[in-house]
């Protein structure tokens, strides 16, 4: 049984505990359940600073599931310094809405094109599909 | 160079076997779940009305949803398509290709009252995708899908924006589209921007055809979440030796600074 953090995102509007009932499942399905809920002041929802000492004192986890991979998105630049931290103390991350796992630093080095991709193209379109498809 | 300026063409595919083989396994399904044989696929395409009569709406809808489960669940049908249209979905995207993760299945039986009303996919999808309405068996007046070209779309758009007016769009749009009659083995490719649907069927023939949307891995992403609905298909070495790199310099920049702070 795997133990996993888990970590809401707070900035967004959806329901706390439909965010909660998604990451239970994305635990569940990956075998293991939730032994750390993340609280909301522990964590700046850009940058999420504190996350990663966070996980570093929690003792005998296995990994972090995120609610979404737009938590790594809300910065300047698509936060690759925090998930490449978090493989390397050797945890896996998993986002419950995307159901996708990244399993160790290999896994990341072949997701990081999907992701990079995400982030861009996300970007791209939040700068014309308001103002021309909502006149 | 495509020409694409009324937003849609059909096109032949370059290999029919991955159709054939779709075909085939989407058959088997039918079989399954609609409780009938027969060996020729068109018969069974063709003439599913008869040999699954007297199904309420309700009925054909939930036998639909498993048979769309099924069907993604056992074959990678983007792919398969990909396959059988390569050289026109490379010429649109170049090399580097998100592929949506699962393929919609639409069954329109003759006199069904509930075709798909004109609409278009954008924004919820990408003004730069491209979607690919692949029917299994061949369509014609009715049965086909009505399209209006990307010009006349724009310019109903700026009439519905100016008087919030729907009910003379859709008269409209209606009024302007033209059946698009395209065969088994060949492809609809239209853009998300163009108004599309279909009326209700009125040949005695059941249409079966599969819808799917492709994108360049770095083109504007539509209102929809680009991870859960689209897979990466294809990437280059070129993409590849990018993004390695790019990967790099940030975990070689981690590196150095930790080293700094230690
Ligand atoms: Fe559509």
């Amino acid at each position: 049984m795997n133990s996993y953090y888990s970590c809401l995102d707070t900035l967004l509007i959806a329901p706390q505990a439909e965010q909660h009932d998604l990451i239970k499942r994305m635990a569940y399905n990956n075998n293991g359940k939730i032994v750390f809920y993340g609280a909301e002041e522990y964590f700046v929802a850009r940058s999420q600073p504190f996350i990663l000492n966070k996980l570093k004192r929690t003792p005998n986890l296995n990994g972090v599931i995120f609610f979404t991979i737009d938590q790594f998105c809300y910065g300047e630049k698509f936060n690759t310094e925090l998930m490449l931290n978090i493989v390397k103390i050797g945890l896996s991350i998993h986002f419950a809405r995307e159901n996708i796992s990244v399993l160790n630093l290999k896994d990341l080095k072949i997701k990081y094109v999907e992701f990079i991709s995400y982030y861009h193209c996300k970007k791209s379109e939040q700068n014309f599909v308001n103002e021309y498809y909502f006149l | 160079m495509i020409d694409f300026k009324k937003g849609y063409i059909i096109k032949k595919c370059d290999n029919i076997e991955p159709l054939k083989e779709i075909q085939n396994y989407l058959c088997k399904l039918l079989h399954k779940h609609f409780d009938f044989y027969h060996d020729d696929p068109f018969t069974s395409l063709n003439q599913l009305h008869k040999f699954a009569p007297n199904l309420n709406a309700t009925q054909l809808n939930e036998k639909r949803v498993g048979l769309i489960e099924d069907f993604n669940n056992e074959i990678d049908c983007s792919e398969m398509i990909f396959s059988a249209f390569e050289t026109i979905i490379t010429q649109f995207l170049g090399p580097d290709i998100l592929a949506q993760k699962k393929s919609n299945v639409v069954i329109q039986m003759p006199n069904d009252p509930n075709p798909s009303e004109i609409h278009r996919d954008a924004p919820s999808h990408s003004p730069y995708e491209i979607v690919l309405w692949v029917p299994m068996v061949d369509c014609f007046k009715t049965k086909a899908m009505h399209v209006l070209d990307h010009q006349k779309s724009n310019v109903l758009y700026d009439f519905l924006a100016k008087n919030d007016d729907w009910a003379n769009f859709e008269k409209e749009a209606t009024a302007q589209s033209e059946y698009v009659p395209v065969n088994f083995g060949e492809a609809l490719i239209f853009s998300t921007t163009v108004l599309h649907g279909s009326h209700i069927n009125k040949e005695n023939e059941t249409r079966v055809s599969l819808n799917l949307r492709y994108k360049n891995i770095f083109s504007p992403s539509g209102l929809k979440n680009q991870l859960q609905y689209f897979k990466v298909l294809k990437t280059s070495d070129l993409l590849k030796i990018g993004s390695e790199l790019q990967f790099k310099k940030i975990d070689y920049n981690l590196q150095k600074n930790k080293k700094e702070i230690d």
